[in-house]
């Protein structure tokens, strides 16, 4: 029967991913090698010139190793996290409540919002956390104002909004793991430990890796805290591929040409570090027998 | 090798008692089996001497230390899952050695001992497969291998059979019952297959809603079964059981009328059992076959007498001798011997002391 | 499994910590709200001053109500769209011979960053004449999140027994058919969350707003609150205010219908 599904089902679907997919990569190959503006598109053919202001930009480069490093960064924090937690909660009980409401919280609120709340929350002179920082000996503390200090704020603010996906994935994932093998390892005298490692982990882990690698994709979009908070500064601290993209082809010089051939470096980069993990992944399951 | 002592137990869900103040003595080295419908509370039972449940009032005694609130890890008992646990990512080997590995016992001494245990059930060619490569009773081998290769004080069992087919049931019942016998582990095995019961208990406990109905040797539970519920559960198929009065030596109920040996009783049931029910083809007796099923070497009637339909086994060597097999419609004679008749009080439905 | 008293206290304290810290920005948020403009930047967390009038004036100073209309419009527009699409195409990658290999490729599409496609859509939109307009940012987010929809409603198809198929086949319908009396009915717990999915996803969306939809009459939400940041004179309690505004409804919503996303996403999760 499988194959009598018919094939039009899946055409709606698919002419999306031309339009989304197939179209995008093509135009965007069209404009990297034309010299195009936002109002003037495809003007004339401008071979590999826009591809080497791309690399030589002084923002651009510095964003592909900055993006690699907050998604890596990001991807590690919420998985750990992420698992711990829904361990925690798990071992509260399977129903979820109202934590499960407040883990909604972050997941539902547009970045935008939170951006503005934590820019206030940290503003040096006025915010919200001004009279605690006094309080504890660290008044003025402005970590907005450092460059190491606001990427790792944009972290922070990233990780507390995506970790709940990985806990609510996680949880799902844990009450899979059947109880009769909790039990034979209960019984059989394996530790909290041993019993993670040998029940627990087995089952979650392709969950867990397919998590790592979501993580790490929606790492390299953020794009929505660094136009409200930073705007990509101090200096360029902040300026990750998306926003330097942004800043090419929609403010500045609205030089599309450079902003698609810096898309497509982008992609590319994405794209190889998305296959290494995805490899990894692979070679870490097959090793465990899965 | 420890006798285990359970005084008390109740376990409650709510107001619903699934274990009911069960008390019970299983001597060392005796293969006890729990055994009633679904609910009875067999399986909590066992999770309870497990301390994988821990009841809510009683007290469990392994050998002579009270185990009542000791961890499963701290009991020193050996488990057998229904649906095998067998941890899917390690070796068969792996599997039968982690409760050594568990202990801290060395990689190969854990090994050896896991082979030795390996040979004992008959699964050496298996060693380096995963569980998922076997079959169900590859993988339920496995579970006892890893059960007994650590020689607990106490087997626990919970319905190691019921997801294998019926005769690869009935093989491994006699190889679990060997295995034991040899070892001298005392053992502890739920079942809702009375069958299997019978045949490798040494001790027999019918429970039903969490309360002992009867323990006893298969024997005792068949020839004199204590109540109604104990003598409708054994044995298969299952007894009649059939409701009248006792007159004048007579047991009398709709269009019956047996010898029995008994005083006047005005509300008595009887159980007869099927392989007890005499069958004689008679064109002019009471009654009439009314189903005919053959079963290998013996035949099963369903026969209408009276108001009555009782069950009756006969052996196909017997039913070769009368003029034809019957078909229902055919007139039948039905006698039963007075001594094989069981009788229990109407109400109550304990059994009525011998006259 | 009874954990220690100890580990049963270590639990409810570590996740006490992690529901207030959850709740801070958000909670701030309100704070700033119920402030006037001079309590704003008070340093502190709670307000020295109360007053609801942050609510009413922020429809003067900005065109709220137009944004919600908009943010609303949209979100609603592109969680139909989207799974109008997902569903069939589920079906599709959950029962078709070799189906998954859509789900995968839709995917890998999901995985490359929105700035991919934003451009080129951004010149096909402008052709089209469906820049600034409601009805290209329902497209555009309706398609984007298909992806999503189809990793969801495929778990929930695969949960459903091939055999409920195989019987309405043989008696007597096609596979359409059968997909339309027998599965979907079956399938609205998994149409609910995907809805809710791609509604949040797009009701938050700020990328595809910011390129596309600029104009006043046409601004979303998330740019509306956005643009509060280029003024010299922030009113930040009425930003606030009309953050809480937009948001208040939608956490309604996800509270309400929590039962279905956490269970969508489980059964996407663990199939």
């Amino acid at each position: 029967m499988s194959r009598r599904v018919p094939l039009w089902l899946a055409l709606p679907a698919v002419a999306g991913l031309l339009l989304f997919l197939v179209y995008p990569t093509g135009y965007l190959i069209a404009l990297a090698i034309t010299h195009s503006s936002l109002a003037h598109p495809l003007r004339s053919f401008s071979g590999a010139a826009n591809f080497s202001s791309a690399l030589s930009s002084a923002a651009f480069v510095p964003s592909l190793a900055r993006s690699t490093v907050f998604a890596v960064l990001a991807t590690v924090a919420t998985t750990s996290l992420g698992l711990t937690l829904a361990v925690l909660l798990r071992a509260r009980g399977t129903k979820f409540g109202v934590v499960g409401a407040l883990l909604l919280l972050p997941l539902v609120t547009a970045p935008v919002l939170i951006g503005v709340a934590w820019k206030l929350l940290l503003a040096p002179v006025g915010g919200g956390f001004a009279e605690a920082f006094w309080a504890i000996g660290v008044g003025g503390f402005n970590p907005l104002g450092s460059g190491v200090g606001a990427f790792l704020v944009i972290l922070l603010i990233h990780v507390w909004q995506w970790t709940p996906f990985a806990v609510l994935i996680s949880f799902a994932a844990l009450g899979v793991v059947r109880p009769e093998l909790l039990e034979s390892a209960r019984i059989d005298g394996a530790g909290t430990w041993r019993t993670f490692t040998t029940v627990v982990w087995p089952a979650i882990a392709p969950t867990q890796w397919a998590v790592a690698v979501l993580e790490l994709v929606i790492g390299y979009k953020v794009f929505d805290l660094i136009v409200v908070i930073t705007a990509g500064g101090p200096g360029f601290a902040t300026t990750l591929s998306p926003y330097a993209i942004y800043q090419t082809g929609l403010r500045g010089s609205f030089d599309m040409g450079t902003a698609a051939a810096q898309t497509l470096i982008f992609a590319a980069v994405v794209g190889a570090v998305a296959t290494i993990v995805t490899a990894t992944r692979a070679r870490a399951l097959k090793a465990e027998g899965s | 090798m420890s006798a285990v002592e359970l005084v008390g137990i109740t376990k409650s869900y709510g107001d619903n008692a699934v274990v009911d103040d069960v008390s019970l003595s299983l001597p060392d080295g005796s293969l006890t089996v729990l055994v009633g419908p679904s609910g009875c509370g067999k399986s909590t039972t066992l999770r309870i001497v497990a301390g994988l449940e821990s009841a809510d009032s009683g007290t469990v005694h392994i050998g002579d230390r009270d185990v009542t609130a000791a961890t499963p890890r701290q009991r020193d008992v050996a488990m057998v899952f229904q649906n095998y646990a067998l941890y899917p990512q390690l070796s068969v080997a792996g599997n039968i050695a982690f409760p050594l590995r568990n202990a801290g016992i060395a990689k190969d001494v854990a090994a050896q001992r896991a082979r030795e245990a390996a040979e004992r059930v008959g699964i050496t060619k298996l060693l380096d497969r995963k569980p998922r490569q076997l079959s169900g009773g590859q993988q339920q081998r496995v579970a006892i291998a890893r059960a007994l290769v650590r020689t607990p004080s106490v087997f626990l069992f919970d319905e190691p059979l019921s997801n294998l087919d019926a005769k690869l049931r009935v093989e491994l019942r006699s190889e679990i019952r060997r295995l034991q016998q040899e070892l001298g582990i005392t053992a502890l095995y739920v079942t809702h297959d009375q069958e299997e019961a019978m045949t490798i208990a040494d001790q027999l406990v019918v429970l039903n809603a969490g309360r002992i109905e009867q323990r006893g040797t298969p024997h005792d539970l068949y020839r004199t079964p204590a109540n109604t519920f104990v003598a409708g559960f054994i044995g298969s198929p299952t007894a009649n059981l059939i409701t009248g009065r006792i007159d004048g030596g007579f047991f009398d109920a709709d269009g019956i009328r047996w010898d029995v040996a008994g005083p006047d009783q005005a509300a008595v049931t009887v159980a007869v059992r099927p392989e007890d029910v005499l069958v004689r083809p008679d064109a002019g007796g009471a009654g009439r076959f009314e189903l005919v099923e053959l079963l290998g070497p013996r035949y099963v009637f369903i026969i209408t007498i009276g108001e009555q339909r009782l069950t009756a086994v006969v052996e196909d060597a017997e039913v070769a001798r009368w003029a034809r097999p019957p078909v229902p419609g055919d007139g039948v004679a039905v006698t039963v011997r007075p001594d094989r008749l069981h009788l229990f009080d109407e109400s109550s439905g304990k059994r009525l002391p011998a006259a | 499994m009874n954990p220690t008293r100890r580990h049963y206290w270590a639990v409810r304290v570590a996740l006490a910590v992690i529901a207030i810290a959850a709740l801070i920005p958000v909670g701030y948020l309100v704070s700033l709200s119920l402030r006037p403009p001079d309590d704003v930047l008070n340093s502190r967390l709670l307000p020295t001053e109360w007053t609801l009038t942050n609510f009413t004036k922020v429809f003067d100073t900005i065109a709220l109500g137009t944004m919600l209309r908009n943010s609303w419009v949209i979100a609603v527009g592109a969680a139909l769209l989207a799974v109008v699409i997902a569903t069939p195409a589920a079906y599709f990658t959950a029962r078709r011979y070799r189906g998954e290999r859509l789900l995968t490729a839709l995917l890998a599409s999901y995985c490359a960053p929105p700035i991919v496609a934003i451009i080129p859509l951004f010149f096909l939109l402008r052709y089209a004449g469906l820049t600034n307009n409601l009805l290209g940012l329902v497209v555009v987010n309706g398609i984007a999140n298909v992806p999503v929809a189809v990793w969801l409603l495929d778990g929930f198809v695969r949960r459903i027994p091939v055999e409920i198929e195989e019987a309405a086949v043989i008696d007597g319908l096609s596979v359409v058919g059968a997909f339309r009396k027998a599965v979907l009915p079956l399938l609205w717990p998994g149409v609910v969350a995907a809805l809710l999915v791609v509604f949040f996803l797009s009701y938050n969306d700020f990328l595809f707003a910011v390129y596309l939809a600029v104009t006043k009459e046409s601004q979303t939400l998330t740019v509306g609150l956005s643009l509060f940041q280029g003024d010299r004179n922030v009113q930040f309690g009425q930003q606030a205010a009309a953050g809480l505004l937009g948001i208040a409804p939608v956490y309604v919503l996800a509270l309400a219908a929590q039962r279905y996303l956490v269970g969508g996403l489980a059964t996407g999760a663990t199939k």
